[in-house]
């Protein structure tokens, strides 16, 4: 009787099949296709015959099949195809089609399984199956119903792969909200971030410094169908210009004094992700043809070699300044600004975003309260006013270290007294040496260690003065505030040349 | 008759044996369908290569092979003198 059923089903296949791409187009509509546009279908069955029949059928709908005979095998398969779906008996040589589903779902929770039995009747465990498989056929099993029960759990596949994705982005959004700002000018930026994000144009990000353009590059990866590639981030004002172009397409062995072997440039680490050149205005020129070409031709030569390497990079340039105005000037190459301009994403400065401004100040606040375990409670009216007229050139980078050198030394709320931004303006930091950060921007000068022991100098004695001030020049209990010891203090404050007054508080 | 404790005890054995037979031959068989079944299925569709067609002929001869063998064992086990033979 059973027989019957399927004798007929077998006729209507005669029909569906020999018109192969017929049968293939109810699938159609749906998006396109994984894995290079050809969907992998991993067939699990000790049966040899079974898999080479099922391989077959599977080709004609123009899918990729992949066999396993046993389980070991079938998770080998699992973890080196990434299989979108798997159709699997229920009785292997060394484990049984359950373990295997368990398995694979522990792989791929999105795996659709069907499960293909030739146990006679369903049983309990068949039915209890059923909610981690997709399905499941019973043999001798139906050509059509096979087929279409595979495009179905492929479909299924597409879906829950979609639906992930746009979590991921609705996440990455509401990460980058936090991160950034609640302003409308932050949203907006969000808002094409995500709409560029999906295509494979290459972006250029202008902001000022400190304003999160690696923040945004990352957003852009996270949320690009490469974020599972490489993010290769290059600081292109940190690499000197002699060693440019080997940082970023690679030497081989003998290329230059020095290059002892081969290695692999920055273009070839992110094949198959995004490279994010920042500061790109610092390029040579001599680098800026070779990138050029790189884009172009999309293979690049390492230094030395002569064979060209293939490469699909998605490239994210970032810059602090008008870059129209300096590639006007002739400072950079035009012809690789429009290559790497396809889109631009500008980032509003700190101090037009006065909204963003007193969240951030409230966030960076609580996170650290939370690092330095202290319970500031917030700013006082004065010192908000002081945060809002301030003009912030360092941007968010600037307003975090701000907040959280105040946040040391306050005890119960940030007051002015505790805001650095306002002591530079006052010409009260009496100190002799200019603030670190100048140091930083003339450091060709300076050896790292040199930087590093004078910026040290700057904001112990800066910190010094404050909590000085702040305990009206108790120095035992300025000491207790900054957890070092009295003699300590006392040591540092005469080095320092600090005078203060011991006052009666 | 006397001997009480083996018979019906050998009986019930040999039932639960012929479950599991059963039960191993039936999804042997099954399988054995499925081979046939799948490439009679190509069989019927037209656009087929002749090398195709024979490998799948060949298939559905082999499964009725296969087939025929565990049948002829079950029919060994059948037969009075094969059931007497096996302990």
């Amino acid at each position: 009787m059973e027989e019957q059923t399927k004798g007929d089903s077998v006729t209507g296949l005669i029909s569906a099949c020999s018109t192969g791409p017929a049968l293939s187009s109810f699938s159609g509509g749906a998006p396109a296709p994984l894995n290079d546009g050809k969907c992998k279908v991993l067939i699990v069955d000790d049966e040899e015959a079974i898999r080479d029949l099922i391989s077959d059928l599977l080709k004609r709908e123009g899918l990729v099949p992949l066999v396993a005979m046993d389980g070991k095998t079938a998770l080998q398969q699992l973890r080196a195809e990434l299989p979108d779906a798997m159709i699997v008996d229920l009785k292997l040589p060394d484990s049984d089609g359950l373990e295997i589903l368990r398995q694979a779902k522990a792989l791929d929770e999105d795996l659709p399984v069907v499960i293909l039995t030739a146990h006679a009747k369903i049983h309990g465990a068949v039915e209890a199956m059923r909610a981690a498989a997709f399905d499941y056929l019973a043999k001798p099993y139906d050509h059509q119903e096979l087929v279409r029960v595979v495009h179905r759990a492929l479909a299924q596949r597409r879906l829950s792969l979609k639906i992930k994705q746009i979590s991921q982005q609705t996440n990455a959004g509401h990460n980058l909200t936090q991160i950034m700002g609640p302003s409308e000018s932050i949203g907006r930026l969000i808002g094409d971030l995500n709409r560029v994000a999906k295509s494979n144009f290459n972006v250029v990000i202008i902001g000022e410094t400190g304003s999160g353009k690696e923040v945004v590059a990352q957003a852009i990866h996270g949320s690009s169908p490469r974020a599972k590639g490489p993010f290769v981030p290059v600081d292109s004002g940190a690499i000197p210009e002699t060693l440019f172009e080997a940082e970023l397409f690679g030497h081989e062995k003998g290329a230059f004094t020095g290059a002892a072997g081969c290695k692999p440039g920055r273009f070839e680490q992110a094949n198959g992700g995004t490279l994010f050149l920042d500061e790109i205005l610092n390029m040579p020129l001599t680098a800026q043809v070779k990138v050029l070409r790189a884009l172009q031709e999309k293979s690049i030569f390492r230094v030395g070699g002569t064979r060209p390497i293939k490469i699909d990079v998605r490239v994210l340039a970032a810059g602090n300044q008008d870059l129209d105005a300096v590639v006007t000037a002739g400072r950079f190459r035009a012809d690789l600004f429009y290559r790497l301009n396809e889109f631009t994403l500008r980032i509003p400065p700190l101090r037009q975003r006065k909204e963003d401004l007193l969240y951030l100040a409230k966030r960076f606040l609580d996170l650290t309260n939370q690092e330095l375990k202290k319970t500031v409670h917030g700013f006082s009216e004065p010192a908000i006013q002081a945060l809002l007229q301030y003009p912030w050139p360092g941007n968010v980078r600037q307003l975090r270290s701000t907040i959280r050198r105040a946040v040391l030394l306050a005890g119960e709320m940030v007051t002015e007294e505790h805001l650095d931004i306002l002591h530079e303006n006052r010409e009260a930091r009496r100190t002799a040496s200019p603030p670190a950060k100048a140091q930083t921007a003339t450091g060709a000068e300076h050896s790292l260690k040199e930087i590093v022991a004078q910026s040290r100098t700057v904001v112990e004695r800066e910190v010094l003065t404050d909590i000085l001030r702040q305990t009206g020049g108790n120095k035992a209990r300025a000491a207790r505030l900054l957890q070092i010891d009295y003699k300590t203090i006392q040591s540092k404050i005469k080095h320092y040349g600090i005078s203060f007054h011991e006052q009666t508080s | 008759m006397g001997n009480m404790g083996e018979e019906p005890l050998s009986q019930a054995e040999e039932l639960a044996a012929m479950k599991v037979m059963a039960g191993d031959t039936a999804h042997e068989l099954r399988n054995l369908l499925a081979i046939c079944s799948s490439a009679a299925q190509f069989l019927m569709a037209e656009e087929i290569t002749p090398e195709f067609r024979r490998q799948c002929a060949q298939k559905v001869l082999q499964g009725i092979q296969r087939a025929s063998g565990i049948l002829d064992h079950l029919a060994k086990y059948a037969q009075p003198s094969g059931r007497e033979e096996s302990p």
